[in-house]
């Protein structure tokens, strides 16, 4: 009797279990399925694409379409004695200075420099006296992102270092600019953006 | 008696019926299921916008080609399933590979910049109704044997992925392409 109720029990569970089994493990013929009394292993994968556009972001100074006017005003008693001036004017560096920001991923970047001067420098608000670019120096916090240096004609040009052996460009800096004051101009205003005042950078990548 | 009183219960839940089906007590199965049926490897597609590059704000998958059955547009369905023998329960795991980062010649993107958020299937066919667990939301670890779900045999996870990009850096431009493989092993 005690046989027969043992036999009777794992029949039981032998059906119960399989019922079990037969509901969760559906039939799946076209899924990867492994079968075998030992360990059991399968894969299957997954591919992925992304398609990443080229892009190229430049800043110089505030960023919008603000264009910052940097002002250097030398007192009377140091005009022309070749002791720097900073400016005023600038978004950093107490306003001596401008944000700069370069971003792009196809390749070396170069920074070209160019004015509204027609190749005379800084002009007189009145008269035909002018300053030169060369008397505006410029230096970076950052050698990764140097500054190319202002000339009347324009055209100079720096270029930005590459971040590792990618083909991207991830730096920022801070220009500083200062009024060299080595000549003595006749007094007045020079410049500004009706005067051959503004200076346009121009960021390009391959 | 005791034996006898449960027999008889055991019996009693079993539903009566003109036809019986008898399951033998057969060896292990694992049924991996990533995305399509059959040798289909499925692509999942990001098209990053030029102005968004880097900045940190997750691109959510464009597209899946082919479309993967049962889920919404734009995810994958991983299913997976483990039956081990009679009176011989085991745990069944599943693991991603996700170690060779995307290339785009010599550029790369590593697998950790791809995370995704788990749904549970909603039914269709092989639609994972029955399964009682949802394999749970991550991010890949860009490591090989990166454990996603372990469970007991006679068991069955599920979900429907949705991929992400999660654009955390300024990579080069061009078209990065990599493979995930996912292993369902029981030891």
């Amino acid at each position: 009797m005690k046989n027969s109720n043992s036999k009777l029990l794992r029949a039981a569970l032998a059906m119960a279990l399989g019922a079990s089994l037969s509901a969760a493990l559906p039939a799946n013929a076209e899924s990867t399925t492994v079968n075998g009394n030992g360990a059991l292993s399968t894969n299957a994968r997954i591919d992925f694409s992304v398609v990443i556009p080229r892009f190229l972001s430049f800043r110089v100074g505030t960023t919008g379409v603000t264009i910052d006017q940097i002002t250097f005003s030398p007192t009377a008693a140091t005009v022309g004695n070749s002791t720097p001036i900073s400016g005023t004017g600038g978004d950093a560096g107490a306003g001596t200075a401008a944000n700069v920001s370069v971003l792009g991923n196809g390749g070396q970047i170069t920074i070209s420099e160019a004015n509204n001067s027609a190749g005379a420098g800084l002009k007189h608000a009145t008269l035909a006296d002018t300053i030169s670019y060369t008397e505006i120096t410029t230096s970076s916090s950052d050698g990764n992102l140097p500054a190319p240096a202002l000339s009347n004609a324009g055209g100079n040009t720096s270029t930005p270092v590459l971040n590792g052996a990618s083909s991207v460009t991830n730096r920022t800096a801070v220009w500083t600019y200062a009024y060299a004051n080595t000549t003595i101009p006749s007094a007045g205003t020079y410049g500004t953006s009706a005067k051959g005042g503004r200076v346009t950078y121009t960021a390009s990548m391959p | 008696m005791k034996k006898q009183l449960l027999c008889w219960i055991l019996l009693a839940s079993l539903p009566a019926s003109a036809a019986t089906v008898v399951i033998g007590n057969g060896g292990g199965r694992l049924i991996l299921q990533i995305g399509s049926t059959g040798g289909t490897v499925n692509q999942v597609n990001f098209t990053v916008p030029g102005a968004s590059v880097g900045n940190g704000v997750a691109v959510t998958s464009a597209s899946v080609t082919p479309a993967s059955p049962t889920c919404p547009a734009n995810s994958i369905l991983v299913d997976v399933q483990a039956r081990s023998q009679l009176f011989r329960p085991r745990t069944a795991t599943l693991t991603a590979d996700s170690s060779t980062p995307l290339t785009a010649g010599s550029a790369t993107i590593p697998f950790s910049q791809f995370a995704w958020t788990s749904t549970t299937p909603g039914g269709g066919p092989n639609g994972c109704l029955n399964a009682p667990t949802t394999i749970p939301s991550g991010i890949f670890s860009g490591s090989a044997g990166q454990p996603l779900i372990s469970f007991n045999t006679s068991r069955r996870a599920c979900m429907c992925a949705q991929f992400r990009y999660l654009n955390q850096s300024v990579v080069s431009a061009g078209t990065y392409t990599g493979r995930v493989t996912y292993t369902l092993s029981m030891p």
